[in-house]
């Protein structure tokens, strides 16, 4: 039996890391002698050959011998040494992984300590994102979709109270100990830096945290007051918790979604739009400097205060979403994420006025939340292999099942339109709107680089992941010559095409001449080939 | 292996780089094939997100009427194709590229889809 093997030959496999997962499965949970030999070995396995993150998300999952408390201890060490960035990544599983685990075993711990009413895992997401405002607004979204879940929704809901309880203490943009350290090295050097990016442009809650650090700076100065005083100082003038923050987002939010669901009695789009429209402005959804600005569900990292009601358009599809424009306050840095600091206003040229995202309810967005997640994760190993491949891995957010926000990516036109409005051809689409002269086809050779990069990207992605329903309508291209699929309804090799198994003549004969005319750019002699090689392949 | 190549590329995709006698279209399968040996090498980490998942109520994982959550990540990991050296690797993707240009059901498609959604 390979069970008996792995554990009689354990001792010798500790300088394997890869046979930890293995090992696990081998161990008798029940039968205590073998429980505490585990515990000893995973000790050595942790000093000899630590695991790594991929391994520790196996140990999180399902399988039964994962769901002690001994292991997935362990697997929460490892995670504990990512970085935010990365912990981002792998926030929606972990949320989920909150599902595997043992409930009897967290029902022993209640007893012995009322102290942690939730798992280790739990309190270790939680403790993260107390001090990382864009883990924050994740891991509120993630557990708020789970709540309502009728096997798993009262453990997401003692989460979700965990949560809270957590944030209401923890405030935006700073954490304690370190902000006070940069405090005490040199505060008017950050005073001057705000001053250069403009103080009128930076958010809300950056603006009170800057008024708080004045008026630390000036304590510091003027009286020389001791540390506890500064501590004082900064809860007297109490600027807004995370959780204050993230609950305003949420009810600016579900307003949108209020007005959104009151319009579905109207029957015609254009009145859909008018009501839309006369909503957001009467009830107060346009800019406001008295509210604090608030950062966007799906991209935390865009601080936006209102939108503006006169832009909103409504789609003719089948749950009429809505695209609504927002008012960008700041944008915080990329290389900065989550801990957003005095001077957030982007100082590269990046700052936008605007930030689109379509507002949809009546739509499980969860899929293609997971879907972009992944495009996320592989752009990341790429890049990390020194391949750029040009991704879009635009922001999205489900904000329950059936309902959630997408970033509009700007500058970008479905290819079906691009073929309509270019004489069938990608090619003359990219010479207009990436034009030079001299170049390889006029064209701007970044332009091109970045179609030729992301066309291989999306190609191996949507492979691996099986993406399927693929029409001109959901392929997209941005004027700088970026190629991304949007849409994931059909995944994992699933597809609504009718394939027939064989090819059927009679009715593709009268679609000749639209094929013709559609490929005309290619070839036409290639295409007859191919054409006639077809019909004779079963396949089609 | 799933039934489906047309969301990898189609005609008018690589139209877009001059075609497929140019160098522009070479360099994309250079790319497409060096991009699916990068993400073989961190398949495992693919495969352990996904079947953490496997209860999260998505729709084309738990309720695939082709397999359960287990089969249909199984089936994810068969696309990585892990049996193959890199080298291997290389010529299988680009196999899959050239059968992909070589099907023209995708493109059929295409135009029924357009003709649907001009008579919405």
């Amino acid at each position: 039996m390979l069970v008996d093997l792995l554990w009689r030959f354990r001792f010798s496999l500790v300088d394997n890391r890869r046979a930890l997962t293995k090992f696990l499965l081998a161990v008798d949970w029940t039968v205590e002698g073998e429980v505490v030999q585990a515990a000893e070995l995973l000790e050595q396995w942790r000093k000899r050959s630590p695991i790594q993150v991929t391994d520790a998300l196996k140990l999180l999952g399902k399988q039964v011998a994962y769901q002690t408390n001994l292991v997935r201890a362990y697997a929460i060490d490892t995670l504990a040494a990512a970085p935010d960035e990365e912990l981002s990544l792998y926030l929606l599983q972990l949320v989920q992984a909150l599902k595997f685990e043992n409930i009897q075993e967290a029902g022993v711990n209640h007893v012995a300590s009322r102290s942690t009413k939730v798992s280790s895992l739990a309190s270790f997401l939680i403790g993260r994102a107390a001090e990382n405002i864009h883990l924050a607004n994740y891991l509120y979204w993630y557990l708020k979709v789970e709540l309502q879940d009728p096997t798993h929704g009262a453990r997401y809901r003692e989460v979700f109270a965990e949560l809270q309880e957590r944030l209401s203490r923890a405030t935006f943009g700073r954490r304690p100990a370190t902000t006070n350290q940069s405090l005490d090295m040199n505060p008017s050097s950050l005073m001057a830096s705000v001053a250069e990016t403009g103080a009128d442009t930076i958010a809300a809650p950056f603006k009170s945290f800057v008024d708080s650090a004045k008026k630390i700076s000036s304590t510091l100065r003027g009286t020389e007051s001791s540390s506890k005083n500064v501590d004082a100082q900064q809860s007297t003038k109490a600027s807004k918790s995370l959780w204050d923050i993230l609950s305003e987002q949420d009810l600016f939010l579900s307003g949108i979604m209020d007005a959104q669901l009151s319009y579905a009695t109207k029957s015609r789009k254009d009145a859909k739009e008018a009501h839309l429209r006369s909503t957001l402005a009467s009830e107060g959804f346009d800019r406001n400097p008295s509210r604090e600005a608030f950062p966007l569900p799906c991209a935390p990292e865009v601080v936006v205060n209102g939108v503006n009601p006169q832009t909103a358009k409504v789609f003719k599809s089948a749950v009429y979403p809505a695209l609504v424009e927002f008012h960008v306050e700041a944008i915080a840095d990329k290389t900065d994420f989550g801990q957003a600091r005095i001077g957030a206003p982007s100082p590269s040229g990046s700052h936008r006025a605007s930030y689109r995202a379509m507002i949809k309810t009546g739509d499980d967005l969860r899929q293609d939340q997971l879907v972009i997640m992944m495009i996320k994760l592989m752009d990341g190993l790429l890049k990390r292999s020194s391949l750029d491949m040009c991704l879009t891995p635009y922001s999205i957010i489900a904000t329950s099942p059936t309902s959630g926000m997408i970033e509009f990516v700007e500058q970008s036109q479905p290819v079906s339109q691009i073929l309509a409005n270019n004489n069938n051809s990608v090619l003359q689409f990219l010479k207009v709107h990436a034009p030079q002269s001299g170049a390889k086809y006029d064209i701007r050779p970044d332009a091109m680089s970045n179609y030729i990069r992301s066309c291989a990207g999306y190609c191996v992605i949507t492979y691996l992941l099986g993406v399927g329903d693929r029409h001109l309508d959901n392929l997209m291209i941005t004027q700088n010559g970026n190629f991304f699929h949007i849409d994931f309804g059909f995944m994992f090799g699933r597809d609504p095409k009718p394939l027939p198994p064989a090819f059927r003549l009679t009715r593709e004969v009268s679609f000749e001449k639209s094929m013709l005319l559609a490929c005309r750019h290619v070839g036409y002699k290639f295409f007859t080939h191919l054409f006639t090689d077809g019909r004779g392949d079963g396949r089609y | 292996m799933w039934a489906t190549n047309s969301s990898l590329t189609c005609l008018q995709m690589v139209e877009g780089m001059g075609g497929i006698d140019s160098p522009e279209y070479r360099q994309f399968c250079s790319l497409a094939c060096q991009a699916f040996n990068v993400l073989r090498k961190s398949a495992g980490l693919v495969l352990n997100l996904l079947h953490l998942m496997s209860d999260a109520g998505i729709e084309d994982l738990s309720n695939n009427p082709s397999a359960d959550a287990d089969g249909v990540i199984a089936k994810v990991e068969e696309r990585f194709k892990l049996e193959l050296t890199d080298q291997q690797a290389e010529r299988f993707f680009l196999n899959l590229i050239g059968d992909c240009l070589a099907a023209i059901a995708p493109r059929l498609m295409d135009v029924f889809h357009s003709i649907a959604v001009a008579r919405r």
